[in-house]
């Protein structure tokens, strides 16, 4: 370090680091429950093949559990229980105007999903300064069952300035569509399996203390059945193999209570011909009054993504692929959304409001030819509340 | 610790919070004491000549003691400790010649070698994290506070202290200042509202021989006690920099009060005949 007119900020600087640190393994113990509402917003009337227009609505409870566990290793645990119903699109086809019409399925969908996760950590101090954690989680649904595991890691380097970390995911699904009888691509699919391997490394950076970089990149490759059984005439390959590279700032204001400017990008591609790019920004901003704290975060994101190579409206050869899938066609997004904290000793009462929109024209540039009326603006509300115990 | 420590919370702070917090700084005390064999020091000292592994606490502590080094132009040395085998405040006896000239050569921070979060420092040198421990301790059990959400109080660990935050009403906690030469009272009282304050003074240990007072703040250069401010008492965003800014203070005698200034922290400078030099920040 050179020495500096100003011995209090060089003191300062060598000081900050432990601040932000304190990496040992957390001693906290914690229980918490959120609830949130997810709601799909109906479909436009003129576009639907029948009169409904109502999409879907999941309910969903969280319940959070943390605490050390003996030696160097905490644990982090969650159980979710989900109820949805509602109407997802069956199909998107041109119809007799030449306009894209959507099929809905009926207001047939009445499910509950319940998945569980356990992820303990085993943190590292003494000879190297880094975590190795592992990940079981469990879904089960009556259509759709899934296990995955995982192993993760991270590695502080020169004195904690420089974090490599790294992860690896494998889940095993089986289908089982309900009301089978009702297509031969539900029966097709009963018991059929979905597998997948998902790596990803980055690495991240301390500029200065102000500003944190971090990069990654990550690679996905799934394989089974991947065609949608509900959808009609949905035929996917059965491979599919998904790269992404992201880049994350932070940066760090005096402001109030201390806030921080984070920005994030996201670039994808896949082997179904699929490019996107996701933008997002937030501002995380904390305030002090009292024994109470506070945390206000704002955020924006921008998605946007070219369509498949096997996407179309209009019926495939057989032995072609394709799918009318609105989640595979060209479309641009926006998401707003603003999450709030309140903390008080040991409680902390949280809410966040997010609200989703998307459409072909949203895609900014290049728009495409092909409209996409399928395409979903939801909201998600969200409560949450939180008792620590030290 | 050998100070009296007490924590000003508000009432109806949960024990569990005093209990983690008095545990923290036990903890602190137990991990960087030189008097107890089994500590983290005690073994770094007595694996001096090797290379050594630490842990990220105590790579912290270190790399910190090395800014000071180098901020106080090596005025602030943590291997200055083995000077005490020549003071003997109790007997208040001068050193000889012969002794100090063998202690002044194994002093010296820049000797030490860091990297990877390994230390190597030379078989004849010992650390000694007095200066900077016990400071550091009022801010961890700070932070524990701080994560219980507790937003207002003060950490004292005999005199060192970190405020929370200020009173119910707004206003800004009065802290006193110790008289150096009455040490069971204050001579002045300052106003702080969130951060640390830290006083370094004559008065800890010390000895009066042929009417001039030796105190325990040495210099590492000459091995002889400073004695050009009675005790310097320095606020900054935590204690440990209040710690710190203020025992360079006190080694950097005359200069002290200019470098203080560039600083620009609020500070109170007693002169051996009690007068008051009190800086404010700008």
């Amino acid at each position: 370090m050179k020495k500096t007119m100003n011995s209090l900020a060089a003191l300062a600087a060598a000081a900050a680091p432990l601040a932000g640190q304190a990496e040992p393994v957390p001693t906290e113990q914690a229980v918490s429950y959120r609830f949130s509402q997810y709601q799909e917003a109906d479909i436009p009337e003129s576009r639907t093949f029948s009169d409904e227009t109502a999409r879907y609505s999941i309910d969903i409870h969280q319940l959070g559990y943390r605490r050390p566990l003996a030696g160097q290793w905490y644990l982090n645990s969650e159980l979710q229980y989900e109820t949805m119903s509602g109407a997802s699109p069956m199909q998107t086809y041109k119809n007799s105007e030449g306009q894209s019409a959507v099929l809905m399925s009926g207001a047939s969908i009445d499910e509950r999903r319940i998945d569980l996760k356990l992820a303990p950590t085993r943190y590292f101090e003494d000879s190297v300064d880094g975590t190795l954690g592992g990940l079981l989680a469990i879904s089960t649904e009556n259509d759709y069952d899934s296990v995955a595991v995982g192993a993760e890691g991270s590695l502080n380097l020169m004195n904690k300035h420089t974090t490599l970390m790294g992860s690896l995911t494998l889940s095993y699904d089986v289908l089982a569509p309900t009301d089978e009888f009702l297509s031969e691509a539900r029966r097709r699919a009963d018991g059929r399996v979905k597998r997948s391997v998902s790596l990803y490394e980055g690495v991240s950076q301390v500029i200065n203390k102000n500003l944190a970089l971090q990069v990654g990149a990550g690679f996905t490759r799934l394989s089974g059945y991947l065609s949608d059984p509900y959808k009609l005439d949905d035929h996917r390959p059965g491979e599919r193999s998904q790269y992404l590279i992201d880049a994350r700032a932070r940066h760090y204001f005096a402001v109030g209570g201390g806030a921080a400017l984070h920005l994030d990008y996201r670039f994808y591609t896949d082997s179904w011909g699929i490019y996107s790019n996701t933008l997002e920004t937030r501002w995380a901003q904390a305030l002090n009054a009292g024994r109470f704290s506070f945390k206000l975060i704002p955020s924006l994101r921008y998605y946007r993504q070219t369509q498949a190579s096997f996407y179309r409206l209009t019926p495939a050869e057989a032995g072609e692929y394709s799918s009318s899938d609105y989640r595979l066609s060209s479309y641009g997004a926006f998401n707003v959304g603003l999450a709030a904290s309140v903390g008080y000793g040991r409680w902390q009462i949280s809410g966040d409001i997010q609200q989703y929109m998307s459409s072909e024209d949203m895609m900014l540039l290049q728009t495409p030819d092909d409209e996409a009326p399928a395409l979903v603006d939801y909201s998600i509300v969200s409560l949450g509340i939180e008792y620590k115990t030290l | 610790m050998a100070s009296p420590c007490c924590f000003h919370l508000p009432a109806g702070t949960s024990p569990d919070v005093i209990d983690a917090m008095e545990g923290e700084v036990r903890r602190i005390e137990a991990k960087y004491s030189r008097y107890r064999d089994d500590s983290v020091l005690s073994d770094i000292n007595q694996r001096a000549g090797q290379k050594v592994g630490l842990d990220n606490e105590t790579l912290w502590l270190i790399n910190y003691a090395c800014a000071c080094f180098e901020q106080s132009d090596g005025l602030f040395d943590i291997s200055s400790g083995v000077l005490r085998q020549a003071w003997d405040f109790r007997a208040g006896q001068l050193p000889s010649e012969a002794t100090l000239a063998r202690l002044l050569p194994r002093i010296g921070l820049s000797r030490i070698e860091i990297s990877e979060a390994h230390l190597t420092m030379p078989p004849d040198m010992e650390l000694d994290l007095g200066g900077i421990g016990k400071e550091y301790a009022v801010d961890a059990a700070a932070a524990i506070a701080r994560e219980a959400g507790i937003n207002r109080g003060v950490v004292d660990l005999g005199g060192d202290l970190c405020v929370l935050g200020p009173h119910a009403d707004g206003s800004p906690w009065q802290l006193g200042v110790r008289h150096p030469r009455d040490t069971e009272n204050a001579i002045a009282s300052l106003p702080v509202y969130q951060g640390g304050m830290a006083s370094s003074g004559d008065y800890e240990r010390f000895f009066e021989k042929d009417g001039k007072r030796y105190c325990h703040l040495l210099n590492p250069e000459s091995g002889f006690p400073v004695d050009y401010w009675a005790s310097v008492t320095v606020v900054a965003p935590s204690c440990l920099l209040a710690g710190t800014l203020s025992t360079i203070a006190m080694l950097k005698e005359e200069a002290g009060e200019e470098w203080l200034r560039a600083q620009q922290v609020s500070a109170l400078l007693i002169r051996p005949d009690l007068s008051l030099l009190s800086l404010t920040d700008r």
